[in-house]
Order: C-alpha cells, then sequence, then structure tokens
C-alpha cells in the first residue's frame, strides 16, 4: 500500500529526471517515456480500488519526519473521496500528455513540467498533514507557471502572472491559518504536529474556528473558483497549452473543494455550519452566473471555462448544504466535472491544433467534414449540460436533490442551471457544426485521427457508464461522505 | 420471467440502435429496414405476450427491480407493469414498426439513412423507458432521453439551418418544462424520500392539499413543455423540420403524448389539487382554442397537423383536468392513430411531390393518389368527430365529462366545442387543398401513387382509426377496465351515459360536421367571391340575399370595416398569434444583450477591473518608492542622519521617563 501510494508521487519525479537527462536528440522518445511515467500512477489508483478499504474512516499510511522539532513531516494517507481525485489526476494526465503532440520546442521541458504537476497534485491528494498539504498545494503553482507562461497563447504572460499572483495572495491566508492551528496545537497538546489526526482532536471556539475556516476556505474559495474570486479562470484557461487547461479545470479547480471538504469542513464544523448560508448563495450566483457570461463567448475556450465556473457553483452548494446526498452529489460531480471538461478541453485543442484559431465565428457546418469529432462533440456537450445515461446528470440531481431540504429556494434558481447549460452548449455546438460548411478554408479540416481517438475514447466511455451505473463511483464514496454528513448533523442538531 | 421479457422488449430497440451505429453504413438499406423491424416485432409481441397475461391477471400492477443505481438516495432502476403501461407500450411499439416502414421508401434517397434509424430505435427505446418506469428518476431519464431523440430526429438534417435552429429550440423549451420539473421532483423526495410510485402513492394521506398543490404545479410545467401547450409551445411547428416520419412517431403519436402519460401516472397527487387541475384543464382548452386558430390559415401541409397536434394535446389535458384520466388515455390512442395516419399521408404526398410541402401547389391529387387521399379522408372524419370513427368516441367523452363537470367547467366545454367546429374546418381544408380540384402546378398534375409499403401503412393505420374508438363506448369501457387498477384510488370523473350521453354526443357531432360544412363550401366551391357564394346559398330567402349581397357590396362602407376586421384576424391567425415573434424579440434577444452586458460590463470591466486596479496597487507603491533608492551616496546619508538623530532623540526621551 506504501509502495503503491508513494509510487504515484516518485514515479513521475522519477521519470521527469529520466527525461531531463534524455538527450535533446532523441526526440522520439519524450513522449513515449513520459506517457509511460504518467501512466504508473494509474496503476497505484487500480491498487487503491482494489485493495483498499473503504469504511469510513481516513487511513494513515506512512509517515515520513522532516523537521521533527517543529512538527514538520510528509504524512500520507487516503480516503474513498482521495481514491476519486486520485483516480481523475492519473487518468487525466496520460491523455493530456497525449493530446500534446502540438507542442514541438522544448518539449521535455514542456513534459517534465507536467509529470512534476502529476506528482504534486497526487502529493495535495494523499497528503493527511495540513503542511503536507500545503507544501504541495503551493508546489503546483510551480509547473504551471512554465506550463503557461511558456507553452501558452498569446496572451499568456498577463494570464500567468494573474493566475499565479491570485492564487498565492489566496494561499497566504492558509499559511496563516496552518501556522496558527500549529500554535494551538502546541497550546493544547504540547508539541508542535500539523497532521490530520491530531488536529481533528483539537478543541476550539466558534471564534477560532470561525477565523480558521474563513482564513482556509478563503484560498480554496480562489481556487474552486468561488464568485466572485472567478476572475483569474478564464483568461488561464484561454492561454494555457490543451495539455494545462485539461488538467487546470480537471484538477487543479478540484484541489480547491477536496480542501473545503477535507479541512474547512470536517476541522470547523461550527464554523461551516454558521457560514454555510453564504456558500450556497454564492455557488447559486455562480453557477447562474458563469452559464449566463458563457452564453454570448466567440472564444470556445473562454465559454467551456465559464462554463466550469457554473459547475464548480453546483459543487460548492452541494458541499454547502450539508445533507448527504447534496454532498455526495458534489463528490461525484468533483469526479464528473474533471471528465467531462477535462474531454472538452482535449477536443477543442484538436480543433485549436488544426486551425489555430478558438473563435466559433470562423467555424461553422464543420460537421461534414469531420462527422466523427462533431459526434464526439455533442457526446461531451450532452454530458456537461447533464443529461440522463451521461455522468454530469447523476452528481447534479444530487446536488439539487439534496439541497433543497437545506435550502429550497437556493435549490429551485440553481435547477435553471439545466436551461442555461442546454443554451450555451448547444448554441455553440449549433455555430460550429451544423449547417453549410461556412468557410471553403474549413474543408481540408481532417477528422480525429488514431491519436486523438485513443485519447478521447476512454473519457466518454467513462462518461457513459458512470452515467449509466453511478453506484460504481458511489460505494466508494459512500461512507466517507456519510461520516462527513453525520459530523454536519451532530453539529446541527446541536445547535437547535 | 416476465422480468426477463419485460427487460428484453425495453432494450431490444436499444440493441438494434446501438448495432446500427457502428454496422450501419456497411449494410444495404433491406438489411437495415430488416434488423430495424425485427428488432421493433420482438419488442411489440414481447409487450402483447405480457399484455395478454395481464388482461388474464385482471390488469393486476406489478413492478420489477432490477439493480442498485444511487444507493444513498434508494434509487434503483425499476420497472413497472400495468394496464396504463401495458397499452403505452403497445401503442408505441405498434405504431413505430408502421411508421418505420413507411420510412423505408421515404429515407432511402437520403445517405444517412442508417442513421435515421438508429434515432428512430433509440428513441422508441427512450419512450418505452419513460413509460416503464416503477419510480420518478427512470421516468424523468427516459423524460430526457426522449428529448435528446427529438433533439436528433430534428436536426437530422444538420446542413439546413433552420433545422439545426429547430432541434435547438424544441430541446432548449423542453429543459425550460425540465426545469419546473426538476423542482417538483425535489419537492417530492423531500416529502417521501423516495421517488418510487409505491411508495409515494400508498403514502399519498401524508400530503396536503397545499403541498399537492405546489407539487402538481411544477409536474404539470414539465408537461406542458414535453407537450407543447402554452407557453411552451413555439418548438412543435418549428420541429416539422425534421423528416415526417419522425414527426408522425414524435409530434403526434408518442413523445409528446408523454406529458399526458406523467399526468395522469400521478393522478392521486393530482386529485388532491383541484385548483391546479381546473388550471390545466384551462391551459389545455386554451391551448386547444388558440392552436386551432392558428391552423386555420396556415399552408404548409405539415405545419397545419403540428398545430393540430397541439390542440388535441389539448383536449387530452381538458381531460386530465376534469379527473376524468380515461378519457385522456383514450383520447392518446386514438388520436395516435389518425394523427399518425395524417402526418404519414402528408409524408406521402411530400414524397410524390418531391418535397414541395405548401397545399397551395397541391390540388387534384385524389386522382393521381387514391389510396392516400382515401386513408387521409378517413383520417381527417376522425378528427373531426365523425361516428363511429375513433375520434368521435374520445373526444366525445371528453367534452361530455367537461359538460359534466359543471361550474367554471361548462365555459371549457363551450370553448372545446367550438374548438372542434374550427377543427373540423381547418382538417376539412387541409384535405379539399390537398385533394380535390385540379393540380395547380405541373408537381401535383404528374404526382404518382405512393410507393406500396406507404399504402400498406397508410391502410393499417386507417383501419386502426375507424376500429380503435370501440375499445371504450358508453357500452364497453375497454380502457376503464384496464385502467382499474392503476386508478384503484383516484376519484375518476366518469362520462356521462345514457340519455345524456345521446344529447351530447349529437352535439359535438353537430360541431364537427358544422366545420366540416363550412370548410365545404367556402373551399369545394373554391370561394373567390364570399358575395357570389351568398347570393346563390339555397336556404335563404332570396329577397333577404340580395338585401345582404347590397349591404356587403363594394361601396357600402360596412363591408371595409368588417373586412378589415376580418383580414386582422387572419393575419393574427397566420402569424401564430405573434407569440413567436414576440417570444423571439423579448426572451432570446433579450437574454442575448443581457449575457452579453454580464459579460462585459460586469465580468470584464467591473469584476476583473478591480483585480486589476488591485495589482496596480503595488505598482503605484512600487513607482513612488523608487526614488527613495537613488543610488545617491549623499541622500542615503541624509536619511541616515535624520534616523539616527531620532534614534537619539526617542532614547533621551525613554530616559526621562517620557516614553
Amino acid at each position: 500500500m506504501k509502495l503503491a501510494i508513494l509510487s504515484g508521487i516518485l514515479a513521475p519525479v522519477f521519470f521527469s529526471f529520466v527525461l531531463a537527462l534524455l538527450p535533446k536528440g532523441r526526440k522520439e522518445l519524450f513522449f513515449p517515456i513520459a506517457a509511460f511515467g504518467s501512466t504508473i500512477p494509474v496503476a497505484t489508483s487500480l491498487y487503491l480500488l482494489i485493495f483498499g478499504i473503504f469504511d469510513g474512516t481516513y487511513k494513515n499510511v506512512f509517515e515520513l519526519p522532516w523537521i521533527k522539532l517543529y512538527g514538520i513531516n510528509w504524512v500520507v494517507g487516503y480516503d474513498g473521496i482521495s481514491l476519486a481525485m486520485i483516480f481523475l489526476t492519473t487518468i487525466l494526465v496520460p491523455l493530456s500528455i497525449l493530446s500534446s503532440s502540438a507542442i514541438l520546442r522544448r518539449t521535455k521541458g514542456f513534459l517534465i513540467s507536467v509529470l512534476i504537476l502529476e506528482a504534486a497534485v497526487i502529493g495535495v491528494f494523499t497528503s493527511a498533514d495540513l503542511l503536507t498539504f500545503f507544501l504541495f498545494f503551493e508546489a503546483i503553482l510551480v509547473p504551471m507557471y512554465f506550463i503557461i507562461g511558456i507553452w501558452g497563447g498569446k496572451n499568456r504572460k498577463y494570464a500567468t502572472i494573474k493566475f499565479i499572483i491570485y492564487t498565492v495572495f489566496g494561499s497566504i491566508f492558509m499559511f496563516a491559518a496552518t501556522v496558527l492551528v500549529g500554535l494551538l496545537v502546541l497550546q493544547q497538546f504540547g508539541r508542535l504536529a500539523f497532521d490530520f489526526e491530531t488536529v481533528s482532536n483539537l478543541v476550539l471556539s466558534l471564534d477560532q474556528q470561525k477565523i480558521l475556516f474563513l482564513l482556509f476556505t478563503f484560498a480554496f474559495a480562489v481556487k474552486v473558483p468561488i464568485f466572485p474570486f472567478h476572475t483569474w479562470l478564464p483568461d488561464a484557461h484561454v492561454e494555457a497549452p490543451t495539455a494545462g487547461s485539461i488538467l487546470l479545470a480537471g484538477v487543479l479547480l478540484k484541489l480547491g473543494a477536496y480542501g473545503i471538504i477535507r479541512i474547512s469542513v470536517p476541522f470547523f464544523t461550527d464554523a461551516f455550519v454558521e457560514y454555510r448560508g453564504y456558500m450556497a448563495t454564492l455557488g447559486v450566483i455562480g453557477i447562474i452566473y458563469g452559464a449566463v457570461v458563457a452564453i454570448p463567448q466567440k472564444d470556445i475556450k473562454k465559454l467551456v471555462a465559464y462554463s466550469s465556473v457554473s459547475h464548480m457553483g453546483f459543487i460548492i452548494l452541494g458541499i454547502a448544504s450539508g445533507t448527504l446526498i447534496g454532498m455526495q452529489g458534489a463528490v461525484l460531480q468533483m469526479l464528473n466535472h474533471g471528465i467531462t471538461t477535462g474531454a472538452l478541453f482535449m477536443l477543442v485543442g484538436f480543433l485549436y491544433d488544426r486551425k489555430h484559431t478558438r473563435d466559433m465565428t470562423e467555424f461553422g457546418g464543420i460537421k461534414t467534414v469531420m462527422p466523427l469529432y462533431a459526434a464526439a462533440f455533442l457526446v461531451v456537450s450532452f454530458a456537461s449540460i447533464g443529461l440522463p445515461g451521461l455522468n454530469g446528470f447523476v452528481g447534479e440531481f444530487m446536488i439539487l436533490i439534496g439541497s433543497y431540504s437545506a435550502y429550497g429556494i437556493h435549490s429551485a434558481l440553481a435547477a435553471s442551471g439545466v436551461v442555461l447549460a442546454a443554451i450555451y452548449m448547444l448554441w455553440a455546438y449549433q455555430k460550429i457544426f451544423t449547417g453549410e460548411l461556412k468557410f471553403e478554408s474549413n474543408e481540408s479540416l481532417v477528422d480525429l485521427n488514431l491519436r486523438e481517438k485513443i485519447s478521447i475514447a476512454p473519457l466518454i466511455l467513462l462518461m457513459i457508464t458512470i452515467g449509466i451505473y453511478p453506484y460504481l463511483v458511489e460505494k466508494f464514496i459512500q461512507v466517507d461522505v456519510l461520516n462527513l454528513a453525520k459530523v454536519v448533523e451532530l453539529t446541527l442538531g446541536g445547535l437547535s | 420471467m416476465e422480468a426477463t421479457i419485460l427487460l428484453g422488449a425495453l432494450l431490444f430497440p436499444l440493441g438494434t440502435a446501438l448495432f446500427l451505429n457502428s454496422a450501419g453504413k456497411y449494410l444495404k438499406l433491406n438489411k437495415i429496414t430488416l434488423i430495424s423491424s425485427l428488432g421493433l416485432l420482438g419488442s411489440f409481441s414481447g409487450f402483447s405476450m405480457m399484455f395478454v397475461l395481464l388482461a388474464l391477471n385482471n390488469f393486476h400492477s406489478k413492478n420489477i427491480t432490477y439493480f442498485n443505481w444511487i444507493d444513498s438516495m434508494g434509487i434503483s432502476f425499476g420497472l413497472q407493469w400495468d394496464g396504463l403501461v401495458a397499452i403505452m407500450t403497445i401503442l408505441i411499439t405498434f405504431l413505430s414498426l408502421i411508421i418505420q416502414l413507411f420510412s423505408k421508401p421515404y429515407m432511402e434517397s437520403d445517405e444517412r439513412v442508417a442513421r435515421f434509424y438508429v434515432f428512430f430505435n433509440f428513441f422508441v427505446f427512450s419512450m418505452l423507458l419513460l413509460v416503464m418506469a416503477s419510480n420518478f428518476l427512470v421516468l424523468f431519464i427516459g423524460w430526457e432521453l426522449v428529448g435528446l431523440s427529438s433533439y436528433l430526429l430534428i436536426s437530422f438534417w444538420y446542413k439546413k439551418k433552420k433545422a439545426a435552429q429547430a432541434g435547438k429550440k424544441a430541446f432548449i423549451l423542453n429543459r425550460v418544462g425540465d426545469f419546473g420539473f426538476l423542482i417538483g421532483l425535489m419537492i417530492i423526495f423531500d416529502l417521501f424520500g423516495s421517488f418510487e410510485y409505491d411508495t409515494i402513492f400508498s403514502n399519498i394521506e401524508l400530503l396536503d392539499s397545499q403541498q399537492a398543490s405546489m407539487i402538481a404545479f411544477f409536474l404539470m410545467i414539465g408537461a406542458f413543455g414535453k407537450s407543447a401547450q402554452l407557453p411552451l409551445f413555439s418548438w412543435l411547428p418549428d420541429a416539422m423540420e425534421g423528416p415526417t416520419p419522425a414527426s408522425a412517431l414524435i409530434h403526434a403519436a408518442t413523445m409528446v403524448t408523454a406529458g399526458v402519460f406523467m399526468l395522469v401516472r400521478v393522478a392521486p397527487i393530482l386529485n388532491k389539487a383541484p385548483q391546479i387541475l381546473l388550471l390545466i384543464a384551462t391551459i389545455g382548452v386554451l391551448t386547444s382554442f388558440f392552436s386551432a386558430f392558428i391552423a386555420m390559415t396556415q399552408f404548409d401541409i405539415k405545419k397545419i397537423l403540428a398545430y393540430s397536434t397541439i390542440s388535441q394535446l389539448g383536449y387530452m389535458f381538458l381531460a386530465v383536468g376534469c379527473g376524468a384520466y380515461v378519457a385522456a388515455i383514450f383520447h392518446l390512442i386514438t388520436h395516435a392513430f389518425f394523427k399518425a395516419l395524417l402526418f404519414l399521408g402528408a409524408g406521402a404526398v411530400i414524397h410524390e411531390m418531391h418535397h414541395e410541402q405548401d397545399i397551395r401547389s397541391m390540388g387534384g391529387l385524389i386522382k393521381k393518389m387514391p389510396t392516400t387521399g382515401f386513408t387521409m379522408l378517413v383520417g381527417t372524419l376522425a378528427i373531426s368527430g365523425i361516428p363511429p370513427l375513433a375520434g368521435f368516441w374520445s373526444k366525445d367523452e371528453i367534452l361530455g365529462t367537461a359538460f359534466i363537470s359543471g361550474g367554471f367547467y361548462l365555459s371549457l366545454w363551450l370553448l372545446g366545442l367550438v374548438t372542434a367546429v374550427m377543427t373540423a374546418f381547418y382538417m376539412g381544408r387541409h384535405w379539399i387543398y390537398i385533394f380535390l380540384g385540379e393540380g395547380r402546378t405541373k408537381d401535383a398534375l404528374n404526382a404518382n401513387q405512393a410507393p406500396r409499403l406507404m399504402k400498406i401503412s397508410l391502410i393499417t393505420l386507417a383501419i386502426g382509426s375507424v376500429f380503435i374508438g370501440f375499445i371504450n363506448t358508453p357500452f364497453f369501457h375497454g380502457v376503464e377496465k384496464m385502467l382499474e387498477e392503476v386508478l384503484i384510488n383516484v376519484e375518476v370523473t366518469h362520462s356521462p351515459t345514457g340519455t345524456n350521453f345521446i344529447i351530447l354526443a349529437l352535439i359535438s357531432v353537430f360541431a364537427g360536421v358544422l366545420g366540416l360544412f363550412i370548410s365545404n363550401i367556402i373551399f369545394i366551391q373554391k370561394i373567390i367571391n364570399p358575395l357570389k357564394q351568398l347570393q346563390e346559398f339555397p336556404f335563404i330567402p332570396k329577397k333577404i340575399r340580395t338585401m345582404l349581397v347590397k349591404a356587403f357590396s363594394q361601396g357600402s362602407p360596412i363591408p371595409s370595416v368588417l373586412k378589415n376586421f376580418f383580414l386582422s384576424i387572419k393575419r393574427l391567425s397566420f402569424n401564430g398569434l405573434y407569440l413567436d415573434l414576440y417570444g423571439k424579440r423579448f426572451l432570446v434577444d433579450g437574454s442575448k444583450s443581457f449575457s452579453r452586458f454580464m459579460a462585459v460590463s460586469i465580468d470584464q470591466l467591473l469584476i476583473d477591473g478591480s483585480i486589476n486596479n488591485l495589482a496596480k496597487i503595488p505598482i503605484y507603491i512600487g513607482k513612488k518608492m523608487k526614488p527613495l533608492q537613488s543610488g545617491y551616496i549623499r541622500s542615503y546619508l541624509t536619511v541616515f542622519g535624520i534616523m539616527v538623530l531620532l534614534l537619539v532623540f526617542l532614547f533621551i526621551l525613554s530616559f526621562g521617563g517620557l516614553i
């Protein structure tokens, strides 16, 4: 087990070193080695899936002391929710590498960045300790800085700086909060420690909880992103290269939601109960606002970026509801949204590789020349819209039903998201694919090649599988979310 | 065993669809049709077998759970089998079989014909899933998938901009209905903790009238979205852009009836919400009336039928609103037959007219296409409610029930009656324009008979339209018996019997005949000059005739006022009450500008702008502080000196106990 999880982090790092050492002339080795290195963590997920124990308790797997005196250690563990996220990451990274054939200059550096990113992300999802969490959380920004800053679009410098500084600004509060927690641990237990187990045993007053909750959650709010802290997202997504966008939307956004579920809610439950109303409201605003602003976009990537804001709003609403069904829907949706939006950005990337434009008005009627691509795009669009039978529906549905009992009006308003999503996605589809071929220059567009088919197929397969049989995912995350919900319920009960 | 048969019958069309999706382009059309037909036939036989079993078992309901879906919500995938489900499944599979046969000659020249069969079969699967559901979630899944199939079929000819737009419009308006449906579902789950029909209906006592009304209201919105009632109806006429067989199946016989089906399914809840029932009946009748009004001036062969569908659906909702659930389902059945017949007939005409759809370009086709013409006459008479054809029995039952319900329902009855006159009128007009007189274009003069398969489909449906009405007459309550256990605890309003029945029946028949009569005079006699008609009208004494003609002739002031009034009403009808126009302007263009405003002014300028301005602050501070680092030793020393002095000063002060 130890080896399984650690290899998830160490293997990509190891292979990034291998890549670094490869001579420049051997270009044909870069992608295969990177792909191989990124696929090893898939084994990690599978191992966890098969041999992991999901009984609702967080399992500590490994502790590596570092600076013992200050309680700075590397603590690793997992539970059902982490597994879902790890699985998502390990699926998306190899596929995003497959989709990056357009990166022709400084390819090695790009692949190394992606691998380090994978390691860091898995590091966050396996952290069982606040400082470890923080370290990996920040570590992600380094490869992202390079990925967007070097291999991004025209306006990449602005987008990168904005993204990094905005995120770091949030993280500062998290760091402050972590230090505070450490001091409180010192005060209550006589030693400095940051691991989840110790922290969960802290006795905190409501005011203390409130401060810590706000500090942590603000950092996560920037990451999710929660309205109105979302404006870094459109720029970052638009300027990032395909793999960057896939991983940014597919995985990095989930870090914020994961942080809330893993840290804010269980450790500062009283504060959570106090503030969840605001969270729910911001979530609903995000849903409607994100969708409304997505509608008039001409840039496909920007449209998908805003749709991500909308979808993450659902997740926030689900978490804020505090009900078992709502939170379970949220966790499920974290996985689903990663798959769906990852697939969308992948497809957009394919189009960009061909025509080097993301402007929808430059297409029109290309279903005639790229029928398979159009079909794939349609399937993924419907998954994003939340059509039953595909994965997006289940999570959204659970969130809506689950949050109704807690926040009826919010839930009813959020339901309008299903109409808005249909509007922006189908309109985009119509603009790009249907009608007569608008521009002769598009006649030479080629349909999906083998590599692209291999990249998108697993995602579509997952969408359909989870859509038809969601229990597959549910049984892993069920008990963990149940326990979380119980804690919330107890706190709620204590108040009334 | 029954579980397997049901599951198999449900999955056959899906299997066919999936198979044809991958293998379709390599197969010849004959093979494709064969496979598709076998799938549907298998489905139909399965359901027929189960129907017989059910009938033998006195229509006792049962449900079967297959597997766990969402554990924490207690939702599993389950199917129900009772009288209502049996009726729907047999109707769906039978009609799809017939319509699919028709599709072969109709779609054979299309290069994507295999894809058509894929979507067709997928639709059948979705619709079956919808009606066979044993809980609201499976119902909703089928509901949405039916919406998807509709989208795919309407925009089948995606190269046509109009078709693509129509598909999108249909899906979005459906979704607006679904938005209401979802809220209804949320309330249901909140109150009952389950989506299973069994659980909910056995605990129906727990609902008070207010809760029931809330649920009923939102479910009603869902039903109206799917069944194209006011105000969510404008997608249906546009949906005619799709291939005619699709229009026949989806937008006449099956998908649009899903709303009616769903409301009948939740009859126990509806019966606790009498105000909502009244609302449903009122909106149904109003929709019925206004869509009939619009149909009277349309010239597109399919659009007339589309508005007719909306109108007939309105009747079904009137029935639901009166608590006459049996009548609603009965009309659903009869309407499915004669509407499918009418649409396929229209399809045959369109096919022979080389895809001309304007009825003004037709004429005299009864001579060229006798089978089509005759069968369509049967359909026209059926929809006009002429006994003993099917439409009479069902429409009359609905109107009769409305009359008996009394109170406000009487005005609804009256409106329904007027609509019946209009229905007969525009359907008569429809038929006459196409088939009588002389061909008005070259295509019409050179039209050939419809291909054999089409004729077979038409004849089958015509026979159905004649005889299917007999399954639920005042002498033999077939449908009522089938639905008995389904509606076991529901108070169903019964249609009048005996003398009441005869009187009301006569009134309805009169309405139908009147409509046809007017239509006949006007169109067969090819009214160009209404005054000439009036002159020669045999039943009014000559003196009065001459007086009237004089009064309405040119020169007299009365005519122009009347004429203008008449013309503006005609224009109102022709333009669909301008609802679509205003809908587009207000909702579509309005939301486009609103979202653009949000995107640019709010997000870009306001929110992002504030972030960017925040970013300017450090730059500003930095710029101001920069001169301090002048590299100029003298200024450094100056500052240093001042600071030292300050420190010394503070030091002295602290000694003096002042600080």
